[in-house]
């Protein structure tokens, strides 16, 4: 064949190069990457080579397994041959048609995903082959098989062509000189096998596989990059051949994560295997250090370190919540005052929020935490606060608190019994009513038969009952040791409560005429006044009111204790260790300045329309942020909100800082005490993700019943 | 008499916006200005003699430097506190005799609440925060030490125990060798960077150069301090100067090519510069730990090591060259500490985060299940933890994996942990940014011949980044803030050595909070900048909106 060049034969071969920045891109720029790309194969195929032969060399000695580090082959095969074959399925990118032509019942999907059904196949062939028939010796045989496989498994994807191939018409008009592309797939499987089988045999390969591997790599792998630079191929066939290089340019890498795992898991050195091995046993045993929990107790060297871990999660879902709640209230105030037309006032605000925004959590949490350390009044300087509602020290606050907990749920009960009424009154006859046909509609409306008046009512009312049953059944969950089912099942009773009553919104029967104007407003501001005082009056008079007592004399002797021993008296008062309130004030500051953020964002993304058609219409200030301002904002900010509160249930984790028993804490001396790290570290990455999908789960909710009108 | 008017007319509408619309039956618009000059002229009053009476009124002027003095702060110290203090007590005061006399909770009462609360909030914090800042702290433990606090304990050991210094009079004693050079010659580079990155924005040069010359001010005097000083303040207000000059050259020469040539060259200049910030940085790493090859290439230039030569350096026989100094042994990267390292790890997450989420960002969004199933399990993954949960992955558990390949020291870690970390939320906000891009854009580029790479690169890339920059400068600022959490795994950072100075530093054992306060005040300031940086940049590209806003 002639080269016609203008600069002679060879040289026209070459790219042509004009500036430095040519011949750097050109020249240089690949002799070092291959150079590289060398390095780096043999580099980790050597490693990878030596970790599989020591895992599959079995020396057995009188009945007992003498390499730590050994795998079965029953177990070997099946999890690194399983990786190659995901990757391959994965370049192949058929299984998603294959399942839906499955479900389609189409016969014609194994024609097309015939390539990976071979691939499966193979799978499944050479498992039985390794455990069964052949002896692999585990020094060359072992790892050529696996990584020449795993390139073999490449060079077919590179190649493309399986489905002819395999396909019967065109097995019977193979002609070797028109096919070469099928001729080096089969060929490529055949070289395989026999290398394989014979290997000892060719001591220039044995001796030294990742070489020879390696330089199979870089020479499929340079032919190809050259031949998709030249892109004569289809997008689509490009993109996978794209993806087929990668994956073999990337397969030293993956072989070399997956054998150095499996080998950490059976590692000779203990510690590593300790550390290593997944194996949750250690958490049924007794657990050595003590932390504060609350309100469940759990004592050390008594308690398996499951009812640790389960207080720990208490602990950090508290301040969780409690930190939210704070932050939004915090954060709305201030988003509302930095817009308001009192200068002072909103450049305050505007401080509060760049001060707080710009400092970093763990500093603020420190600085938090010595600061009150350092100013609070000692305990024993008894400082009562409001005349003995509050008691302040360094060891803790104790708040006045209502002395019969049953009985403030029931005067909630009847505030919410109270709602309820009041909406009964105000609603009107649905301008149309969805009745449910099918079985599924009738458990999601199972109040339906019993009329539009009665059946909203009704499911408000159920909606309480459910929230009162649950309350029940949380508070033994969350203060004993068990208690578990009881507490889901409630869970369940409650979010089916939830789903009735938003279906019931939605199918058009909760339709309420409410008196905006002033007077209806002023009327139902002085309802809810009454009621709330003589809800809290009934409370009071009927269970009465905890004080937080101190005590000087703990045995009633008339002695007084010497001053380390004075306390406040158990179940007197409601406490706030240092350690939650420094955690509380520092998450809600920090997230209360985002929150403010977001508020105030959205509130200004309103077109200004809308303000000033409220204004000419009369509005005041708060029927202007209940009815137009708020409904509109919150569309926006409900999805930034989510972000921002899944960040404090992962900026909880900070608790560390203060020495407050969060689960990271708590996962923390856990893993200096029992060196398992990667079962813990597996817990900890569990717990944070499903609080983060709770979260997300329920502000989804939330925001879709924002966005349910249309604007 | 207009421009005297003018100043009453904007000051009464002040007093409005403050305190709100007079309510009272007796204020006319004529004695309004009466009633406000009266008002100024009582707070005035109350703020300078308040408290002299028994305790009568809060306490003013002239009783808070009375009362500072007796708490035993320095006269000066007192008189600035009473004066602070004393200017918000009288503004606390004019708000609440304005709303007292013209009577506005008549008409705007939410106004005037507002008013007095925000007003009499500030005096408690102001007047707490400067009794702190002038009268109750012992910022001695701080200026003590500011070297330890910059550049960590190996660095501030080299440069006290080096000949020269008065830790070590006796020339017998010393045996260290100073390693400061290094932090000047990157001072140099970032200097020159962010001088002449300023230089593209065709703003008027004074925008720059004031506020620049008042920081390298600010910095010149920190370091020049002299109370509880060890170290000769000559040598880094000489650098100080030096780099100042440098960054005026840098600002000057790419203002004035910006200013000639067209914006296609102004932009490949930009470019240019995010190039040297990227080689700045690695730069950086380099010359604090230089490694082996760096070290041989000066011997053979020339250069003896230092460590070899050292009792001759501390005898004062020789002076090391530039070419000795390369070739003695660096700062291993365990050894650092200080402000640098807080840097160092926030540029690399920047850096190394930005380029893995290029990567991660287009991995996600492949149609090819072989990139985007790794892509989304890693994001998802690296998102679904806290950072603190992966840095200390980094520590104890990533090295079991990368030993065999790789023995790389913490810090390496945390700088490849932070860029992980920092990629995965970047992709996030890439993808967002790439998804908004026109497939108009794509095809045409398709259309043009140009390859996948190449679209990607050049069309989808810059116009995602465009959109996205404010949030990505978010995540730097999120980064940066971030970096504090490195002391949990014992690094010594700037945050961990501040905090543990009262119990280390047996001078001043007890002094709790002040290191607490200059830690929170300087990472403050760094993400404040950026913050400006970013509110620049998304004014600069027209992204914000002004709406209605009028709430309640």
């Amino acid at each position: 064949m002639v080269f016609e060049g203008s600069r002679g034969s060879f040289v026209g071969l070459l790219p042509v190069a004009h500036s430095p920045r040519d011949y750097l891109r050109v020249y240089i720029a690949p002799v070092l990457g291959v150079y590289l790309f060398w390095l780096y194969s043999n580099k980790f195929l050597g490693m990878s080579a030596d970790y599989l032969s020591t895992m599959a060399r079995d020396i057995t000695i009188a009945g007992t397994q003498m390499n730590t580090s050994y795998y079965p082959m029953e177990r070997l095969a099946p999890i690194v041959g399983g990786v190659i074959l995901l990757c391959f399925l994965l370049v192949q990118n058929e299984i998603p048609a294959f399942l839906k032509g499955l479900r389609r019942r189409d016969p014609k999907v194994f024609s097309e995903c015939v390539s990976s059904i071979f691939a499966i196949i193979c799978f499944v062939l050479s498992y039985f082959l390794l455990t069964s028939v052949l002896e692999l010796s585990p020094g060359a045989q072992v790892p050529f098989f696996f990584f020449g496989g795993a390139i073999v498994a490449g060079v077919l994807l590179l190649q493309d062509n399986l489905g002819e191939i395999l396909s019967w018409s065109n097995i019977r008009s193979f002609r070797p000189r028109e096919n070469l592309g099928a001729l080096i797939s089969v060929g490529s499987i055949v070289l395989f096998a026999v290398l394989t089988l014979n290997i000892s045999m060719i001591p220039a390969i044995s001796q030294d596989i990742p070489f020879f591997l390696s330089a199979v790599i870089l020479i499929t792998g340079l032919y190809w990059y050259w031949r998709i630079s030249q892109e004569g191929m289809k997008p689509a066939i490009q993109a996978k051949r794209t993806a087929a290089l990668a994956y073999l340019a990337l397969l030293p890498f993956i072989l070399y994560l997956l054998l150095r795992v499996l080998y950490l898991q059976h590692d000779p050195n203990p510690v590593m295997q300790n550390r290593w091995a997944v194996n949750f046993d250690f958490m049924d045993k007794v657990n050595t250090f003590k932390i504060n929990p609350w309100p469940m107790e759990v004592v050390a060297n008594m308690d398996a370190r499951w009812l640790f871990l389960k207080a720990a999660i208490i602990n950090s879902v508290r301040v969780t919540l409690l930190s939210i709640v704070l932050c939004v209230i915090l954060g709305t105030i201030v988003g509302v005052t930095r817009l308001s037309s009192n200068k002072l006032a909103s450049t305050m605000a505007t401080v509060y929020v760049e001060v707080f925004r710009n400092l970093p959590l763990a500093v603020l949490l420190f600085l938090i935490s010595t600061q009150f350390g350092l100013q609070a009044p000692l305990f024993i300087e008894e400082t009562f606060l409001f005349g003995g509602a509050v008691f302040f020290s360094n060891q803790g606050i104790w708040f006045v608190t209502v002395g019969s907990y049953p009985v403030l749920v029931m005067g909630l009960v009847a505030l919410a019994l109270l709602r309820a009424g009041l909406r009964h009154m105000d609603r009107i006859e649905p301008r149309f009513i969805v009745t449910p046909n099918t079985l599924i509609e009738h458990v999601r409306r199972p109040f339906s038969t019993l009329g539009w008046r009665v059946e909203a009512l009704t499911a408000d009312i159920s909606l309480i009952v459910a929230a009162v049953v649950f309350i029940n059944y949380l508070v033994p969950f969350v203060s004993t040791h068990g208690g578990g089912t009881s507490a889901v099942l409630a869970m369940v009773l409650l979010v089916y409560a939830l789903s009735v009553t938003s279906r019931v919104d939605d199918d058009g029967i909760n339709s309420l005429q409410i008196d905006d104007s002033e007077t209806g407003l002023r009327k139902r501001f002085t309802i809810w006044v009454a009621a709330f005082s003589v809800v809290a009056g009934a409370v009071y008079s009927i269970g009465g009111l905890s004080w937080p007592e101190y005590i000087k004399d703990r045995n009633g002797d008339g002695i007084i204790d010497s001053p380390g021993a004075w306390d406040i008296a158990e179940g007197t008062g409601f406490e706030i260790t240092p350690f939650f309130l420094a955690m509380m004030l520092g998450l809600t500051l920090f997230t209360a300045s985002t929150v403010a953020e977001i508020v105030r964002g959205s509130i200004q993304a309103l077109p200004r329309g809308q303000v000033e058609a409220a204004i000419s219409v009369g509005l005041n200030p708060y029927q202007r942020l209940r009815l137009v301002i708020m409904p509109q904002a919150l569309r926006s900010m409900v999805p930034l909100l989510n972000n921002q509160f899944m960040n404090v249930w992962k900026n909880s984790s900070l608790a560390v800082i203060v020495a407050y028993s969060d689960i990271f804490y708590v996962v923390l001396v856990m893993m200096n005490n029992v060196g398992k790290l990667i079962p813990l570290f597996l817990l900890l990455l569990i717990t944070y993700q499903a609080g983060s999908l709770a979260i997300s789960v329920v502000m989804n909710w939330y925001n879709s019943r924002v966005t349910s009108v249309k604007i | 008499m207009s421009l005297k008017g003018l100043n009453m007319d904007s000051f009464l509408e002040l007093e409005e916006s403050i305190a709100g619309k007079p309510g009272g039956p007796w204020v006319t618009p004529s004695n309004n200005t009466q009633l406000s000059l009266l008002a100024i002229s009582l707070a005035f009053v109350c703020g300078f003699f308040g408290g002299m009476w028994e305790g009568f009124l809060p306490n003013g002027f002239f009783e808070l430097v009375a009362m500072a003095e007796s708490e035993g702060a320095s006269s000066l110290n007192a008189q600035i506190f009473g004066t602070i203090s004393g200017i918000v007590l009288v503004f606390a005061w004019w708000v609440t005799l304005s709303i007292l006399i013209k009577w506005t909770p008549g008409k705007s009462l939410s106004n005037a609440l507002l008013g007095i609360t925000t007003a009499w909030i500030i005096v408690i914090a102001v007047r707490g925060l400067s009794h702190f800042v002038l009268v109750e702290a012992d910022w001695s433990v701080v200026w003590a030490n500011r070297v330890l606090l910059i550049v960590g304990q190996q660095m501030t050991e080299q440069m006290t125990q080096a000949p020269g210094s008065e830790s070590c009079i006796a020339v017998s004693n010393c045996y260290g060798v100073n390693q400061n050079w290094r932090l000047w010659w990157i001072l140099y580079p970032s200097f020159a960077v962010l001088a002449s990155a300023y230089g593209t924005i065709a703003e008027k040069p004074a925008r720059f150069l004031v506020p620049f010359t008042a920081l390298c001010g600010i910095l010149m005097l920190v370091a020049w301090m002299p109370s509880e000083i060890n170290y000769h303040s000559v040598v880094p207000i000489t650098n100080l100067s030096k780099a100042l000059v440098v960054g005026y050259l840098a600002y000057g020469a790419s203002y004035y090519y910006c200013s000639i040539s067209e914006e296609y060259k102004a932009n490949r200049l930009r470019s240019y510069i995010a190039i040297g910030a990227v080689v700045t940085f690695f730069f950086a790493i380099m010359i604090m730990d230089p490694p082996e090859a760096v070290k041989d290439l000066a011997v053979w230039l020339g250069g003896t090591p230092v460590q070899g030569i050292r009792e001759a350096i501390i005898a004062g026989d020789v002076v090391p060259s530039t070419l000795d100094k390369l070739a003695g042994d660096g700062i291993q990267a365990s050894q650092w500490g200080g402000l640098f390292v807080n840097l160092i790890v926030a540029t690399a997450g920047c850096v190394l985060g930005f380029g893995i989420g290029i990567v991660l960002a287009f991995g996600r969004q492949s149609d090819q299940p072989f990139f985007s199933v790794p892509s989304i399990a890693l994001i998802e993954l690296v998102r679904s933890g806290p950072l603190i949960c992966w840095l200390w992955f980094a520590v104890f558990l990533m090295p079991d994996l990368m030993d065999p390949f790789y023995n790389a020291e913490d810090i390496i870690r945390m700088l490849l942990m932070f860029g992980v970390f920092g990629g995965c939320y970047i992709a996030e906000v890439l993808r967002g940014g790439l998804q908004a891009v026109d497939s108009g854009q794509k095809e045409a580029a398709i259309a043009l011949g140009l390859s996948p790479f190449q679209t990607k690169m050049q069309v989808e890339l810059p116009n995602a980044v465009r959109t996205t920059l404010p949030s990505i400068v978010s995540v730097f600022i999120g980064l940066w803030k971030d970096t504090t959490l490195l002391f949990i795994i014992n690094i010594l950072d700037f945050f961990k050595l501040a905090k543990d100075l009262p119990a280390t530093d047996l001078r001043f054992l007890g002094n709790f909070l002040e290191p607490l306060y200059v830690t929170a005040l300087v990472f403050w300031v760094f993400a404040f900048y950026l913050s400006r940086v970013s509110m620049k940049i998304e004014k600069g590209l027209g992204l914000t909106s002004e709406g209605g806003g009028e709430a309640a």
